[in-house]
């Protein structure tokens, strides 16, 4: 055991090797059937991956690694690009236009809705008064129906001021256009109600004045 | 290729001993090379590479010139490539016959032997406890025999960790010699 012992102290200190294979030099027909061996596994590996065979595999994954660095800064400046890009084409709130660009634009608007629509009305309310006035034109005059024509009128002309000054302050406001068509539709049916109104109220008093007329002259107590 | 180094100096000229660091340094980056070209992995590749540096050591005295040195690096290199592969798929360990063991062994009683065998087996045992990176290390200076500077030079590793590797690497065997009941 004391020889062991002195044997393995040696060990640890360098001067007595216990597994001399380990540092034994092969024979030449092991080295050259190893080297033969080698080159031939080299070059098959070569073969099969040609495209790589040069690069040695740190090389190779720093090429992967700054391919996949590459790809993904592609991928991130596309991203952003089109961040940047979408509100412009396909934003989903429209953006308040400014003074200078809407101005044409609500023009063309509210002429088209107060050509088509409000015009219409306005033009019909007009024909309605004329024919009214007509009526009344065939049938006697009287008092009430001179107050009446009286009150029709300034009515019937403040409407049509009313939707023609409305056009005016459509085209200096940047407000939607939907606001527009809403306060004008308001006013239109406002006007049509106001005119039916007073309409109503003319034939009706025409009417009367009619039948007094009529009874008047059917008196036989009355003297002709 | 004669590796026999008794009377090399007194006929003609061979490797000096202080010659082999500088030429082991120049040597390592081709031999990294061969390695990495047949694994494709930097760990292995410096296995074969030191363990080819190591077995030049051993023949270091008997080569005549650098140029064969070179040569003898490369083919061991490529050697150890081989049996480290065979290594893998066989996963055989080396028996641990030799020579100069069976002569010594002959000349003791079959105690003698039994007794030494079993301590070569618990030596063996505590070196493989170790990290490989130490394993290596402590097969250059325990086995080979080789100074820190050179095992510096084979190794790429600086002097001073070289001996604090070693340090270590002896406590981690006392260690395990001492658990065995050999120290």
């Amino acid at each position: 055991m004391n020889l062991e012992k002195i044997k393995i102290e040696s060990y640890l200190e360098g001067k007595l090797p216990l597994q001399p294979e380990l540092t034994a030099v092969p024979s030449d027909e092991e080295l050259e059937a190893a080297e033969a061996e080698f080159d031939s596994l080299v070059a098959q590996a070569r073969s099969q991956a040609p495209a790589e065979a040069g690069l040695q595999p740190a090389r190779r994954a720093s090429l992967r690694v700054r391919a996949w660095a590459g790809l993904s800064f592609i991928a991130a400046a596309s991203v952003i690009l089109a961040f940047i890009l979408w509100p412009q084409s396909h934003s989903v709130v429209q953006p308040m236009p400014s003074a200078s660009t809407a101005a044409p634009v609500l023009a063309n608007n509210t002429a088209s809705v107060v050509s088509e629509s409000d015009t219409h009305a306005v033009a019909d309310d007009c024909a309605k008064d004329a024919a009214a006035e007509s009526r009344l034109k065939s049938l006697p005059p009287t008092s009430v129906q001179g107050a009446a024509l009286a009150e029709a009128a300034p009515v019937s002309q403040a409407n049509t001021k009313r939707g023609v000054e409305q056009q005016e302050p459509a085209q200096q406001k940047d407000v939607p256009n939907d606001y527009h068509a809403a306060e004008l539709a308001a006013i239109e049916a406002e006007t049509l109600a106001a005119l039916s109104a007073v309409e109503a109220e003319v034939l009706q008093e025409a009417v009367e004045a009619q039948q007094q007329a009529l009874a008047t002259c059917n008196s036989p107590n009355q003297p002709s | 290729m004669a590796h026999n180094i008794t009377g090399c100096y007194a006929l003609f000229y061979c490797m000096a001993p202080a010659e082999f660091s500088p030429i082991a340094l120049k040597l390592r980056p081709r031999l990294m090379a061969l390695g990495l070209s047949f694994f494709g992995d930097e760990e292995a590749a410096e296995d074969a590479a030191q363990e080819a540096l190591l077995r030049l050591w051993t023949a270091w005295q008997g080569l005549p010139a650098e140029e064969d040195a070179e040569r003898l690096a490369v083919r061991l290199t490529k050697h150890a490539c081989i049996d480290a592969k065979r290594r893998m798929h066989t996963e055989l360990l080396v028996p641990m016959a030799n020579k100069t063991t069976k002569t010594e062994a002959s000349q003791t009683t079959a105690a003698d032997m039994l007794q030494e065998r079993e301590m070569r087996e618990a030596v063996v045992q505590a070196v493989s406890h170790l990290r490989p990176s130490e394993r290596r290390l402590w097969t250059m200076f325990a086995e080979a025999q080789m100074e820190t500077t050179q095992i510096a030079a084979a190794t790429g590793i600086d002097v001073r960790t070289v001996s604090a590797m070693l340090s270590s690497a002896r406590r981690k065997i006392k260690n395990e010699l001492k658990k065995g009941g050999w120290l």
